[in-house]
């Protein structure tokens, strides 16, 4: 087990090391530099610029120092925001994690709960109607999902009825994190649920359902005892990817929430070539993933006990 | 000898897109202490579906009880609610399935499933009812079962998970444990062990067991009685004896004749029945078996036979055993 960890830690380390060479040499690729502005810089300006950010030295040196410093755990010095990237990275990331953590952790139960209500109650009003629900979030982008919620239980709710139940704006109180993460969970939400739906109905056609059944258990006991912990596995190989989806997603819901996170930084970091901060970011966002992606394949060999976590030998 | 269950012109329907498939067309039997009863007949011909209702473990909808009765230990199981079934499901009658890969839950130890169904029925403790699964265990010749209980189903092979299953049957001492073709997915050696099991287990506890086949030498093992089924109905009735010696039915004899036999030389083709069993869609008013048999006369198509007494402790439903056949009048075939 630990050395399995070990082996999927390494090849992570090996992961991350590609993604950073990648992203260096396609924002090098891409025309304009990141002192590229409305007034012509220079030629003795721009030389003097090139020269303090080191980006007159040869390509593949620029390469080796920078993964140098990342792995003296320096990202560098934003050239845009003139701050250490580290500096931005350890201010907004909170603000993110916390939004994308919630996020899933509620499209996760929710998906899973309404999954398993559709399949037990299969052919049913509730059936329909959360399969509707599922239809609506698989199709309907969250940032009009957000802007619905704002509007409605943000604005409307205060007009009508004078109570400020959700701030339409910002990341402070508990009540002002819920529509943003309810936005951001929204599509993932409907994903889980439709693949949890399509799964259970298969575990609850299984023998050993039926073998559940006969030994006199009740409809409660063999769904939550014997059926769940079978049908879930599916719904864990997708959070991976859903992981994926929620951190991109959030540059979209962070904006119109005004949540001071990273979503933000990154978009602009791009838009302004500002090579030190692209790659910080990405590599924030990147070892978030891997480490998400680690999480889902141990939580395999808790939940199945067929799955092994060793190293089989070739 | 204590009557277990009674069976009592049952019919079962499916509800379907296309219509009603009557699966189960009016089945009568009964079954005493310790007794075994095989039920026998060709894929879809409602043995299974008979075996299920008796717990009512069919899905219902589709499965539809339409008429009938089923005494199970003085209780009608057709009228009991859901709550009642859960009552009576693993304690007074349980279930082996036909496959033992599929049938145990594969993210559940082995000796929590049995603990499960213990604890589920009788008043007991974790240890008591873990103790409880050890002993079981060691019933079905399981080794090691300490270490055993403690593994998954994935890591016992199809025998042994057939053992645990039959463990799991027996753990709250039914008075019917119903088999649903349960050597069918083993193999050959696998099959005598389990069937040997089967033997001891029914001598050792005095449980009465419906033994549902197609494999007719499982039955002339260990049967008492035979019920053919065909097409929903029971065809033909009788101890074992009678139907391997004096079969009466002609499906019956037509399914003995298909069984190869050693003495059969090679060049011999194995005999089957021509024909399909009737769609039970829109089952035919007369006899099922009327457009395979070589025996059919006119009124085989137009009326269905009752239930003729060609000697004791035997009953077939065929025209032939009428006293106005005129093969019977000749003294038989």
């Amino acid at each position: 087990m630990i050395k399995y960890i070990g082996k999927r830690l390494f090849y992570a380390a090996l992961t991350l090391l590609a993604l950073t060479a990648l992203t260096f040499f396609m924002m090098r690729w891409l025309p304009g530099d990141p002192f590229i502005g409305e007034k012509a810089i220079p030629e003795t300006t721009m030389k003097a610029l090139n020269k303090k950010y080191g980006l007159d030295k040869p390509m593949l040196e620029q390469l080796f120092m920078y993964i140098g410093n990342v792995l003296k755990g320096d990202l560098g010095h934003s050239i845009h925001y003139n701050r250490p990237v580290n500096d931005i990275i350890a201010q907004a990331f909170p603000y993110s994690f916390d939004l994308g953590i919630r996020a899933l952790i509620f499209a996760t139960i929710m998906g899973v709960f309404l999954g398993i209500v559709a399949a037990v109650k299969r052919g049913t009003h509730w059936d329909t109607l959360t399969m509707l629900l599922a239809i609506i979030g698989v199709s309907v982008p969250s940032f009009i999902v957000g802007s619905l919620l704002q509007y409605f239980l943000g604005l409307r709710v205060y007009q009508i009825f004078d109570v400020r139940l959700f701030p339409i704006t910002g990341w402070n109180t508990f009540a002002s994190k819920i529509l943003p993460s309810f936005a951001l969970s929204f599509g993932s939400l409907a994903t889980i649920s439709r693949l949890m739906r399509t799964s259970m109905l298969d575990v609850l056609g299984q023998d050993y359902i039926k073998t559940a059944k006969s030994k006199g258990l009740s409809q409660k006991k063999i769904i939550w005892k014997h059926a769940v912990r079978n049908a879930i596995m599916p719904v864990i190989t997708v959070l991976g990817p859903i992981a994926a989806a929620v951190l991109t997603g959030a540059f979209v819901i962070e904006n119109i929430f005004s949540i001071p996170g990273m979503g933000r930084f990154f978009v602009l970091s791009i838009q302004a070539q500002d090579y030190t901060m692209i790659s910080g970011t990405t590599l924030c966002y990147g070892a978030f993933l891997v480490i998400a992606n680690l999480i889902v394949d141990l939580a395999y060999g808790f939940i199945d006990p067929r799955v092994k976590l060793t190293n089989v030998k070739e | 000898m204590n009557k277990v269950l009674e069976v009592n012109d049952l019919h079962v329907s499916f509800d379907t897109y296309a219509g009603e498939v009557k699966a189960v067309r009016g089945v009568t039997f009964e079954l005493h202490e310790g007794e075994v009863l095989a039920i026998v007949g060709e894929s879809g011909c409602g043995k299974s579906v008979t075996a299920q209702t008796i717990m009512k473990l069919n899905p219902m909808p589709p499965a539809r009880i339409v008429s009938g009765e089923i005494q199970l230990a003085g209780k009608n199981i057709v009228k009991a609610t859901e709550k009642e079934m859960m009552n009576i499901r693993g304690k007074d009658v349980s279930m082996i399935f036909q496959d033992p890969m599929t049938c145990l839950n594969p993210t559940m130890q082995v000796g929590k499933q049995l603990t499960e169904a213990i604890r589920h029925h009788q008043n007991l403790s974790k240890e008591a009812a873990h103790k409880e699964a050890l002993r079981l265990l060691e019933l079905v010749n399981i080794p090691n079962v300490k270490q055993r209980a403690k593994q998954y189903p994935h890591e016992f092979s199809g025998g042994m998970r057939q053992r645990v299953m039959i463990a799991m049957a027996l753990s709250c001492a039914p008075k019917l444990l119903i088999a649903d073709e349960p050597t069918t997915a083993l193999d050959v050696t696998i099959q005598a062990q389990i069937m040997d099991l089967l033997q001891e287990i029914k001598e050792k506890t005095n449980t009465a067991i419906i033994l549902i086949t197609h494999d007719l030498g499982v039955v002339a093992s260990m049967a008492d009685r035979v019920a053919v089924m065909y097409a929903g109905k029971v065809v033909e009735t009788g101890t074992a004896e009678e139907i391997f010696y004096r079969p009466s039915h002609p499906y019956t004899r037509a399914l003995l004749k298909s069984l190869p036999t050693v003495e059969m030389d090679r060049s011999v083709r194995l005999v089957s029945i021509a024909g399909t069993p009737p769609d039970l869609l829109n089952p035919p008013v007369g006899c099922p078996f009327a457009s395979r048999c070589e025996h059919a006369m006119k009124i085989c198509i137009e009326e269905m036979p009752p239930q003729f007494d060609p000697s004791d402790n035997h009953q077939a439903a065929c025209w032939l055993l009428h006293e106005d056949c005129p093969s019977k009048k000749d003294g038989g075939e």
